[in-house]
């Protein structure tokens, strides 16, 4: 239908896609000052980051299949393309509010994405709204974050960074997972 | 009108000679609707299904409304009865979808973050995960509902 169409989420741009590539086959460009190449993502209007090293595929995000009484952190389960991936809640982890979920859902008017990860026992995937940028982070420019940011948030971070849309969260995965 | 129906049980099937386009072993399952998710009973367990129209001497079976059990309103449909050695037990689901050949190797064991460590009432009642299509569907083992029943 043409307003389904219409509330599509714009795709994946292509230089994102062969960044996550790259950044799979281990290839890597010359960096300015060892420059780590991060995937940008929104939870409606805030803006995250993880390393593309982390990464296995970006897709949109269809077939949820929502888990009676799973945990609140765990989405439900995605087949992507015949592999079972558990989807995890961003937004339910980092205790971003319903309420917010729901302002920022007209907002984006899209259905979201799912970042498929590696580098877990089982295949894990991380629900996100919209994909922003990939951006080359300098270690040297991440900060701790925001002391006004609630301590049962901030635990998921490694740090934060400026970028041009603001102040980009940099996730910690491993606690991230572990929820 | 009495409107039950009996649903065959292919059970396992043994291969020999695999090759390496071999599906190895396959079970037959039961697949269902309960509580707004696609889920599936191994059909060599299933027994009886009855209808909701159903009437029969005793009144409607004493199973367990799957959907109010892990908390998702109530279930409309038929009922399933299952057995297992000498345990039996009865469910009602939603809606029958179908049953369906599955290979054993395309089940995927559920991702520790919904197994036992994390269980509570209604998460450990799975076991696997497998796929018809492209939608996921939730392997069940009705005998630890029991356990929790008689528990």
């Amino acid at each position: 239908m043409a307003n389904d169409e219409a509330r599509q989420p714009p795709a994946v741009p292509d230089a994102i896609l062969e960044a996550i590539e790259r950044a799979r086959e281990g290839a890597s460009e010359p960096q300015a000052r060892e420059r780590v190449p991060y995937l940008g993502f929104l939870l409606g209007t805030e803006i995250y980051g993880l390393p593309l090293q982390r990464l296995k595929e970006v897709s949109r995000l269809t077939g949820l299949r929502r888990i009676p009484g799973a945990p609140p952190g765990v989405a439900g389960l995605v087949n992507l393309r015949g592999e079972i991936v558990c989807a995890l809640d961003a937004r339910a982890i980092l205790g971003l509010s319903e309420r917010n979920r729901e302002m920022d859902r007209r907002a984006s008017d899209g259905a979201g994405f799912l970042l498929a990860l590696r580098g877990f026992g089982d295949p894990l995937g991380l629900l996100v709204d919209s994909i922003a940028d990939i951006f080359a982070i300098d270690p040297d420019e991440i900060e701790p974050p925001p002391s006004t940011w609630p301590a049962g948030r901030a635990v998921y971070f490694l740090g934060t960074t400026r970028v041009a849309d603001g102040l980009m969260g940099l996730l910690d995965l491993d606690r991230l997972v572990k929820g | 009108m009495k409107a039950s129906s009996t649903v065959e049980a292919a059970g396992g099937r043994g291969r020999t000679g695999a090759s390496l386009t071999d599906p190895g072993p396959a079970i037959s399952l039961l697949l269902f609707e309960a509580a707004g998710c696609l889920m599936a009973l191994p059909a060599a367990e299933v027994t009886q299904v009855l209808m909701p129209d159903a009437t029969r001497p005793g009144g409607v079976p004493d199973g367990v409304d799957l959907s109010a059990y892990l908390g998702a309103g109530r279930s409309t449909g038929p009922w399933v009865t299952w057995s297992r050695g000498t345990r039996t037990g009865t469910l009602r689901i939603d809606r029958v979808v179908e049953v369906m050949s599955c290979a054993v190797r395309a089940l995927t064991p559920l991702p520790s973050r919904l197994r036992v460590e994390h269980a509570t009432l209604g998460r450990s009642v799975f076991w696997a995960a497998g796929v018809r299509g492209d939608e996921v569907f939730l392997l069940m083992d009705p005998a630890r509902i029991e356990e929790r029943r008689e528990g």
